[in-house]
């Protein structure tokens, strides 16, 4: 029995190592073959949410998805990363490759992207989602102005709120989704100066039951209109939104259908339409380094009204503000430190 | 091969071991993810406060540092199991997410966070880094001889003997003389020095930093996986973990050909079920339940 186990063992080891050893020596012959080709060829690499988190990794490669559909010179591909540790390697594989542009996508990528731009100047990184401190010849990162998201849900919070107290749950504190919160605190203030902000950090995005509980809580110390930016925990804090009857802001996506009576609206980030753009310039103008920002004005950030539920003067009230910070009109303050209703870094 | 075989497969390795020593005395040791970290991220902090010293001291205070780490944390689960009753895989359970929030609250700390905004620890320094190209085969080969070494101690060691006995009949053992809360904690410190081990090997010769978590990465719950895959078998583990650490990096080639990688967890499940079927009917033609 026991010189069987150690049979079975050895021999289930030996022929998939020979099966993968197959599919390696395929994909570098693939992969010499479109070289051949000379087309132009983009990766995406994901952080740690994987290729189907319905946020901006998801978007990021629809978007390539769709650039890919119509102009079917540009070879796309993706790798996941399933560990931290896959970041570095991920690129590595990239540029053995001999892709032209890596697309890489959230916080976690910075240190590696710092560390891959000096180690392989000759290839071209993007990130997406979260600027980089350091000028870079050959890094450019699309970032989103959250502030101006953040601030429309805090407009729309304090028109429509009775009670006048209103609530933000975040998924995580770090300094691109700070932003989101302290453009909420701002909309918010513009509309009413007294108002009660309450304030929760979930510290995870994909926990549905904590952000129920969070939004519960909310709505017992008076709250009745919760934004969320928390991906999958903001599922949980809609829900406890419609349970309650009171409204709900969603983000990222049109989330209206998870509750038609309940959520005002959605703040639309489209990371995919952004994604298009930046690779369709790269093909055609070749590489630009440094920050390309997405806001209002460029269509890459929008609001998705839900007309069962938001009052009709108040979604006028709104396209006006969104006019105005797209006119320049009204400037956001970003700096933490003039906010102090924030308080969710402190 | 490059695409196959890295590192990675050498800590999968270790952290098998340390889950077949405390399987060897009838302990199911849940809780090497949670040494894992613990060690990972105290051997990062070393690395990253100490740069001063030159390599020859500093990677070995690393590794040491994170082994002390991850014996302390086992040393407190071992005396909730014998000072205060607490069933170990319960506790264990508890402190691996202990260990995860511990060190994303160390991550934040600004003694070690990094300057430019992102969710890691700064690199460790360059003194703390093992480097070299054929560091995959050199630290399986090291993690290889670490597996012997076990197989030999449990095989002719009093230990060894020991642990056995414990795992077959507690009862016995204890009636013909044998220490058992010792003999545990031996064993537990084995196992986390193994671990310890595992995890400032994993941030020296690859991650290089830690970033914040929000869920198990595995390392330790994989290494669980090969293990019971080796039957608790320090040898077998040796191509277990080959062939696990294979697939696991494997996923990164079937992307490229615009396959999902999901696909590798499928042929992972498929692989544990059949030997699932396997080693159930060989335990039932024999009359063990």
């Amino acid at each position: 029995m026991k010189k069987n186990k150690g049979l079975f063992v050895l021999i289930a080891s030996v022929l998939v190592l020979t099966l993968f050893s197959c599919t390696n020596s395929n994909s570098s012959q693939n992969s010499s073959n479109v070289a051949g080709n000379s087309a132009m060829k983009v990766g995406l690499i994901t952080d740690l949410g994987g290729i189907n988190d319905h946020s901006m990794n998801q978007l990021s490669y629809e978007g390539l998805k769709s650039l890919h559909e119509k102009h079917p010179e540009i070879e796309i591909s993706y790798l996941e990363s399933k560990l931290f540790s896959d970041y570095a390697l991920n690129v590595e594989t990239y540029v053995n490759e001999g892709y032209d542009l890596i697309i890489t996508v959230g916080a976690t990528f910075i240190e590696t992207i710092m560390d891959v731009a000096n180690e392989y100047p000759d290839n071209k990184f993007a990130i997406v989602g979260v600027p980089i401190p350091k000028e870079f010849p050959n890094v450019s990162s699309i970032i989103f102005a959250n502030e101006e998201s953040g601030y429309i849900a805090g407009a729309a919070a304090a028109l429509t709120t009775k009670t006048n107290t209103i609530g933000y749950v975040q998924g995580m504190v770090n300094d691109t989704l700070n932003l989101f919160g302290i453009g909420y605190v701002r909309g918010a203030k513009s509309i009413n100066d007294d108002i009660n902000i309450l304030m929760y950090n979930a510290n995870n995005f994909a926990d549905i039951a904590g952000g129920n509980v969070a939004a519960t809580n909310m709505i017992k110390n008076g709250a009745d209109v919760i934004y969320q930016m928390a991906g999958a925990t903001g599922i949980g804090v809609i829900n406890a939104c419609a349970d309650n009857d009171i409204y709900a802001i969603g983000s990222d996506t049109d989330q209206s259908p998870i509750a038609e009576n309940n959520v005002l609206l959605s703040a639309l980030q489209l990371g995919d339409k952004a994604v298009e753009n930046y690779v369709l310039d790269f093909k055609n103008n070749g590489f630009k380094s440094g920050t390309i920002i997405q806001n209002i004005a460029n269509g890459n950030i929008a609001f998705a009204y839900n007309d069962k539920a938001i009052d009709a003067t108040v979604k006028s009230k709104l396209q006006k503000i969104e006019k105005d910070i797209l006119n320049k009109k009204i400037t956001i303050n970003t700096n933490t430190k003039d906010c102090p209703e924030f308080t969710l870094d402190k | 091969m490059a695409h196959v075989f890295d590192v990675r497969t050498a800590i999968y390795l270790l952290t098998a071991l340390a889950f077949t020593i405390t399987s060897k005395g009838g302990v199911f040791n849940i809780g090497v993810e949670g040494s894992f970290i613990i060690s990972s991220i105290v051997a990062c902090t070393v690395g990253i406060l100490f740069g001063f010293l030159t390599p020859i001291l500093l990677i070995p205070l690393c590794i040491l540092s994170g082994i002390v780490a991850s014996c302390i944390y086992n040393v407190i689960i071992y005396m909730l199991k014998t000072w205060c009753g607490i069933n170990e895989i319960f506790s264990m359970i508890i402190f691996n997410y202990i260990a995860l929030h511990l060190s994303n609250f160390i991550v934040k700390l600004d003694m070690i966070k990094s300057t430019n905004g992102a969710d890691t620890t700064q690199r460790i320094c360059e003194n703390a880094m093992i480097v070299g190209r054929n560091r995959p085969v050199v630290s399986f080969i090291l993690a290889t001889v670490l597996c012997i070494i076990t197989y030999l101690i449990i095989k002719y060691k009093p230990i060894g003997h020991n642990i056995n006995a414990i795992k077959s009949n507690p009862k016995v053992a204890l009636l013909s003389g044998i220490n058992i809360d010792r003999t545990l904690f031996y064993t537990y410190m084995m196992s986390s020095f193994i671990s310890g081990y595992a995890g400032g090997f994993y941030v020296l010769s690859i991650s290089r930093r830690i970033s914040v978590l929000s869920g198990f990465e595995g390392y330790g719950f994989t290494g669980i996986l090969i293990a019971l895959f080796a039957d608790s078998n320090p040898v077998l583990l040796i191509f277990a973990s080959l062939l696990f650490g294979a697939i696991k990096n494997a996923g990164r080639g079937l992307n490229l050909l615009n396959i999902p990688s999901q696909v590798i967890d499928l042929i992972m499940c498929i692989i544990i079920l059949t030997s699932a079927i396997y080693y159930t009917n060989k335990r039932k033609k024999h009359g063990v339940h």
